[in-house]
């Protein structure tokens, strides 16, 4: 189903309900995946997940297609992954790398995880990262998202969005060739 | 005879059609040999202009015949590890065995608990324009009682932006910092933010704080 198809369907109440599990069943792996690389931990992905499809549900009437619609869903879930790891720094009372500290237990725990010592190395290397460099980092390099798109999603211009990419790549590397 | 019989056209004097201008002595002799220097003269100004232009430096033998090579080399040196290692672009993570089939279930169930509790709901206390103002209120206050040693404040009315420099001045009030905020907004919506993410996880906790609430506001 087209998203034109869904959003026009959705805004019909009979067919609400169908629309939204189109967009679901569309979208929910992608979603995941972005906000997975961010937190790391399944569960708590999981929770996240769900938050951004009722955020989705609760303010799809009003979207008003000024973007895409997975341009859309792709901000709110940056916001809720971003909005997540602040809450908790801030319940726990964390500073950065205490909670990469604590991200990297995640990383290291293997539950849900399958990769070897290279590609744990690399995961290792982007908590050095801050929050939105790494998330950068994450759409360009693994999800091979243009700038204009990344730009869209995180309301950060393209010249920035470079220069934050390139610095990641420098301090990875560094990183890889330091370990 | 006639006056126009007796008339005789100036121009037709044979006088008038005589060449008046001179050459130099032996011009045209030595023209052909003039002409031949300054042809040669030029040939070699421009000559001399073609040999400026021409560029000092030089490039080892077959430098450009190598120079493609050389940039793809660098720029696979350059990219590293991370554009080496195919699989690096693969994440390590994994999702729960049919975790993506049961994932619409959960959350349907979750939007229906969300709809239940949002009929039932109260505006939270933060949404609140008083609550802004009283958090407005008491930074205020708080600004000016924290500066017991500050002068008396002057008379209210039309102040000139020299009168409040020349005040703050003389308060002890930091005014870099003052100067670096956007205005109370900002301050209050920092602290707002601090503020609603923990009572946003505290109800999330303890649902029942809602009731609390609701009973405050009446």
């Amino acid at each position: 189903m087209e998203d034109r198809e869904i959003l026009i369907e959705f805004k019909e109440n009979n067919g609400k309900d169908k629309a939204f599990s189109a967009l679901v069943s569309k979208y929910q792996q992608r979603i995941y995946w972005h906000i997975r690389k961010m937190i790391i931990d399944h569960d708590d992905t999981d929770d996240v997940l769900q938050e951004v499809f009722v955020k989705v549900y609760k303010n799809l009437d009003g979207f008003r297609e000024a973007s895409q619609l997975y341009t859309w869903m792709y901000r709110i879930a940056t916001n809720e992954a971003l909005t997540f790891l602040n809450k908790r720094r801030k319940r726990l009372s964390l500073g950065l790398d205490e909670i990469n500290n604590e991200l990297e237990n995640h990383l290291t725990s293997g539950v849900y995880i399958s990769g070897d010592e290279v590609q744990m190395k690399l995961q290792k290397a982007l908590l050095i990262l801050p929050d939105k460099q790494r998330l950068v980092f994450n759409m360009k390099y693994f999800d091979d998202m243009k700038y204009d798109e990344i730009s869209e999603i995180t309301g950060t211009s393209v010249g920035a969005l470079k220069a934050s990419y390139h610095l990641a790549v420098k301090k990875i590397e560094q990183y890889l060739t330091r370990n | 005879m006639s006056n126009e019989e007796n008339h005789i056209d100036p121009l037709d004097n044979p006088e008038m059609k005589k060449n008046i201008f001179e050459v130099p002595d032996g011009y045209f002799e030595q023209f052909e040999a003039n002409l031949e220097a300054r042809l040669d003269t030029q040939g070699e100004e421009i000559e001399l202009s073609k040999h400026l232009k021409e560029p000092v430096f030089e490039v080892p033998e077959g430098y450009f015949d190598q120079l493609q090579d050389k940039i793809k080399a660098k720029l696979a040196e350059e990219s590293s590890l991370l554009s080496k290692e195919e699989k690096l672009k693969i994440p390590p993570f994994e999702a729960p065995e049919g975790y993506f089939e049961g994932f619409e279930g959960k959350l349907q169930e979750k939007l229906a608990k969300n709809h239940e509790q949002d009929t039932a709901k109260v505006v939270p206390m933060y949404q609140k324009n008083w609550f802004r103002l009283a958090v407005a209120a008491v930074l205020v206050m708080g600004f000016f009682i924290l500066s017991p040693t500050d002068p008396p404040f002057p008379p209210t009315g039309e102040l000139s932006e020299e009168t409040m420099l020349a005040y703050l001045s003389e308060s002890d009030f930091d005014l870099d910092l003052i100067a670096s905020l956007d205005g109370f907004d900002t301050v209050i919506d920092q602290i707002l933010e601090e503020e609603t993410l923990d009572y946003d996880f505290d109800l999330g906790l303890n649902p029942e704080l809602e009731y609390e609430l609701e009973y405050l506001e009446r």
